[in-house]
């Protein structure tokens, strides 16, 4: 049932209104349609079982109460259209291109920005206890212009810890692979991302690769990754495939220390990049400016309050070696 | 009410063709239907040439078991199987749910405010990972499947790794059809808690018809049978 520009729908319960502006998307349960709504625009997504768009809805609703990697939810409704009930809920509008649209195109350093992102957004949503599950590039949107900026769309795969994981996308799942159970825990998002990464890089379909049997699959895989030109993430992708790395946060901090071993670099011979913002203050810090800077925007408040302790943790660090520097100057000089 | 023993029985029905022999698998489907059964199936095409005719009759027997049909190719048959079964089993559930909401509320959850409804679906979903599952797999071993029962096993047991992963039970048994011999269908795996994808390797093809009715009907007899079955008994002998 396809929604036209410039449809009306009021909702049962709320009375509000809700003016169709165009179609962003159509998937396995439902549409996602552009809308105005109270003055500004937002998304909607609408199906017709009513099971589908509830169960989404509970999901991102106790998902959204803390960080907003994940579209903050709005309002859910229902409505008659032409007679057959719509059941519906609306949500910030996340504005961005696919994943495998905009990687491809980016610079070394936004790769490992964008990465990091994935798994500080991943690791906000474990620290509540839910995996992602359903990684594919339609549902990671980058905003390039913007930093670069990774946010999640689609709740269709948010599963509880401990759970079966039911939406997936077999290149990205690690059972496919031969990897793990499907079972939703850290370590499954955390594949799926090592996952996408590569099969987005090689352009690979699942067509091709499912003939494979499993071993073939994974003798491929490992090629791939041992092959990869991002030599800065080529490290903490191979420590994901030898399950050494098996946290969102692991991974996280990992990419960090590829970002400010960079920064470093960078520093010596007096970079004009203005990338690496803030990469003057000290060896700590350089790397910790650059990723704090693009994650603050997305994560808000969450991502305001991690800050905090790693950035105290590094003036607790960058305080020890100026005073170990102190001492060593003062037992020289005595 | 939903109790402690409850089960989803299903039975998954995977075939590149038209039935030509036996019983019309539509009404089997729709017995079995009238016994709590929900049938699927899945019709796997090969390149983009489904036949019209299996594609219909595949439709309608999904209509009559009550449960989804989903036409695919055969690599993506891993991921279907999955998500059938995952589907059905929500749309059983939110069933009963319902019924039990109209009985002590007079609404259905879609009569429901949303935030209510979405409380309910929450219980729907808590359910489907814990009740217990039956699940009768029936592969068409027909001539023309030989060069898809790669895939069909490789689907087999990644239905089974999705099936591990529920914190519920989950009980599998599969047969083919035709069967080995003379017969119509054959037994390959009974009940028990995995798939056994060795079994499968000595699967039997090219024979000729299609008996996708009395292959229904085989699996839906499964389930009698299941009752006088001692839980847990014997399950890997057979086969090893």
């Amino acid at each position: 049932m396809a929604l036209l520009p410039g449809a009306v729908i009021s909702g049962k319960w709320s009375a509000k209104r809700v003016v169709i502006q165009k179609s962003i998307g159509s998937g396995a349960n439902g549409d996602v349609y552009l809308v105005r709504f109270e003055g500004r625009l937002v998304a909607m997504k609408a199906s017709k079982t009513a099971a589908d768009i509830a169960m989404e809805w509970a999901v991102l609703s106790q998902v959204s109460q803390k960080g907003n990697v994940l579209p903050s939810p709005l309002l859910m409704d229902d409505a008659f259209v032409s007679g057959t009930p719509l059941f519906f809920y609306l949500m910030e509008w996340v504005e961005g291109d696919p994943f495998d649209v905009v990687f491809p195109k980016l610079t070394g350093l936004e790769r490992i920005q964008v990465v990091e992102q994935i798994f500080a957004g991943l690791d906000d949503l474990h620290r509540i206890g839910y995996a992602f599950c359903d990684i594919k590039p339609q549902n990671i949107l980058i905003q390039r212009a913007r930093g670069p900026v990774v946010r999640f769309v689609d709740v269709g795969g948010v599963t509880t810890f401990g759970r079966s994981v039911r939406q997936f996308t077999p290149l990205y799942d690690r059972g496919f692979w031969g990897l793990g159970g499907r079972q939703s825990e850290p370590a499954y998002d955390v594949v799926g991302v090592m996952l996408l990464f590569v099969c987005v890089l090689n352009g690979q379909s699942t067509g091709s690769i499912s003939k494979l049997p499993v071993s073939a699959r994974q003798k491929w895989l490992r090629r791939a990754v041992e092959n990869l030109a991002d030599l800065g993430l080529r490290p903490v992708l191979l420590e994901v495939l030898d399950n050494r790395i098996v946290k969102a946060d692991e991974a996280k901090r990992a990419c960090q220390n590829v970002l400010s071993q960079i920064g470093r670099r960078k520093k010596a011979p007096s970079s004009a990049k203005p990338a690496p913002a803030g990469a003057s203050a000290g060896l700590p810090k350089s790397g910790k400016a650059v990723v704090s800077k693009s994650p603050a925007a997305a994560t808000g408040a969450r991502g305001k309050h991690k800050m905090d302790w790693t950035e105290r943790l590094m003036w607790v660090s960058l305080s020890m070696a100026f005073s170990a520097a102190c001492l060593a100057w003062v037992t020289i000089l005595r | 009410m939903v109790e402690k023993e409850a089960v989803i029985r299903q039975i998954l029905v995977i075939t590149d063709g038209c039935s030509n022999v036996g019983e019309d698998p539509v009404g089997i489907a729709a017995k079995a239907k009238r016994k709590g059964i929900v049938v699927n199936v899945i019709g796997v095409i090969d390149k983009g040439a489904a036949g019209r005719e299996g594609h219909t009759e595949a439709m309608s027997i999904a209509d009559a078991g009550g449960g989804m049909c989903r036409i695919v190719h055969a690599t993506e048959l891993s991921a279907t199987a999955q998500m059938v079964t995952h589907q059905t089993m929500q749309m059983t559930l939110a069933q009963v749910v319902n019924k039990e909401l109209m009985q002590t509320l007079g609404k259905t959850s879609e009569e429901l405010p949303p935030t209510d409804r979405a409380r309910v679906m929450q219980v729907v979903d808590k359910l489907e990972e814990e009740i217990k599952l039956e699940l009768v797999v029936a592969i068409d071993n027909s001539a023309s499947m030989r060069d898809k029962l790669s895939m069909v096993r490789e689907a087999l047991s990644d239905l089974a790794l999705s099936l591990q992963a529920r914190s519920g039970p989950a009980e599998v048994a599969v047969l083919i059809f035709p069967g080995s011999s003379d017969e119509m269908t054959t037994l390959v795996q009974p009940f028990q808690s995995g798939v056994d994808a060795g079994a499968l390797g000595n699967l039997l093809s090219a024979r000729g018809g299609t008996p996708t009715g009395p292959a229904i009907e085989a699996a839906t007899l499964l389930f009698d049978d299941e009752r006088d079955r001692v839980p847990g008994a014997s399950d890997e002998a057979m086969y090893s």
